[in-house]
């Protein structure tokens, strides 16, 4: 990805009208290829941006052990593994049944301004996207301008469009 | 060990979805977006963090719509996780009218896509997706 944003900005493509974007972007992109390479519109896991008491708590961890702010990897590493603690917390148990039965279901703070839920009948984290534009500079926690939140429940589709039979 | 965590490939991913159900543990899916996961490969030990290639793909593509239009060519890795990227955005774009004009697929791993490139300028779309991943 990094190659092929510093190739999109070497051929100015932008000049020409013709956008660039995708699926999945963050700041894990935008620090090694530098801001003002980056462009474009993209879906992004979590932000710094996320304006929660969970996140910015989170940020401040990372900031005051790492010296950084955290990026959407660091994020799903922390976030995921809290849900499994969380879970054996819970349970009193680190018995895998019992832990699966524990997340099944279960809503928490996923770190995101919408709820967060294991969905019990596919496993699917169903949560908050958001999306950003590359904004070629820093804005403050990042260089992404958070154009929306997208609700997951919106886009994570049914039981009925899901091939999933557990 | 109680709990297998992680995987950002999708292949991987897959892979210790299956060891995780045969050795009946639980595996936390952390970085791979392959809908098969919680799909028709989903498991019973297997929880996926991560949001998946059907809701990334769902939530922005109306932005990408509204802010460049419906001509768009692909640049995908050659690979599962690009290609589950580039199904997911078809299918999605598909829904807002999107005409894909063209899609180059570069081999994972690769660092010059000048010719992808220059291939996309040539179709004259009004946006070039970079699905890449994996």
């Amino acid at each position: 990805m990094i190659h092929a944003l510093k190739g999109y900005a070497k051929l100015e493509l932008a000049k020409e009208k013709i956008g660039v974007g995708g699926m999945i972007g963050g700041e894990q992109i935008g620090r090694p290829l530098g801001y003002a390479n980056n462009a474009g519109i993209w879906g992004l896991i979590w932000d710094p941006k996320v304006n929660t008491d969970s996140s910015r708590r989170f940020i401040q961890g990372v900031i005051e052990k790492y010296n950084h702010t955290p990026t959407s990897r660091c994020y799903l590493g922390y976030a995921a593994m809290g849900q499994i603690l969380e879970a054996v917390q819970r349970t009193g148990t680190t018995e895998t049944q019992a832990v699966i039965k524990a997340l099944e279901g279960h809503e928490f703070d996923g770190l995101k301004e919408g709820k967060s839920v294991f969905r019990a009948w596919d496993h699917q984290h169903v949560q908050d996207v958001l999306i950003g534009e590359a904004f070629g500079k820093e804005l403050g926690l990042g260089h992404y301008k958070i154009l929306a939140t997208v609700p997951g429940e919106t886009v994570a589709g049914t039981i009925a469009q899901n091939m999933c039979k557990l | 060990m109680d709990f297998l965590m992680g995987t950002f490939n999708g292949d991987c991913a897959l892979t210790v979805s299956a060891l995780a159900r045969k050795e009946g543990k639980l595996f936390m899916v952390t970085g791979a977006h392959l809908p098969e996961l919680t799909g028709v490969a989903c498991n019973s030990h297997t929880f996926v963090f991560m949001p998946n290639a059907t809701m990334m793909s769902q939530a922005v593509v109306p932005h990408l719509v509204k802010a460049y239009g419906t001509r768009w060519y692909m640049i995908t890795t050659s690979s599962l996780d690009g290609k589950a990227m580039a199904q997911a955005m078809v299918t999605a774009g598909q829904a807002h009218a999107v005409e894909f004009v063209g899609e180059a697929l570069m081999p994972f791993g690769s660092t010059d896509f000048t010719s992808a490139f220059t291939a996309a300028k040539d179709k004259h779309p009004s946006l070039i997706l970079l699905n890449l991943y994996g």
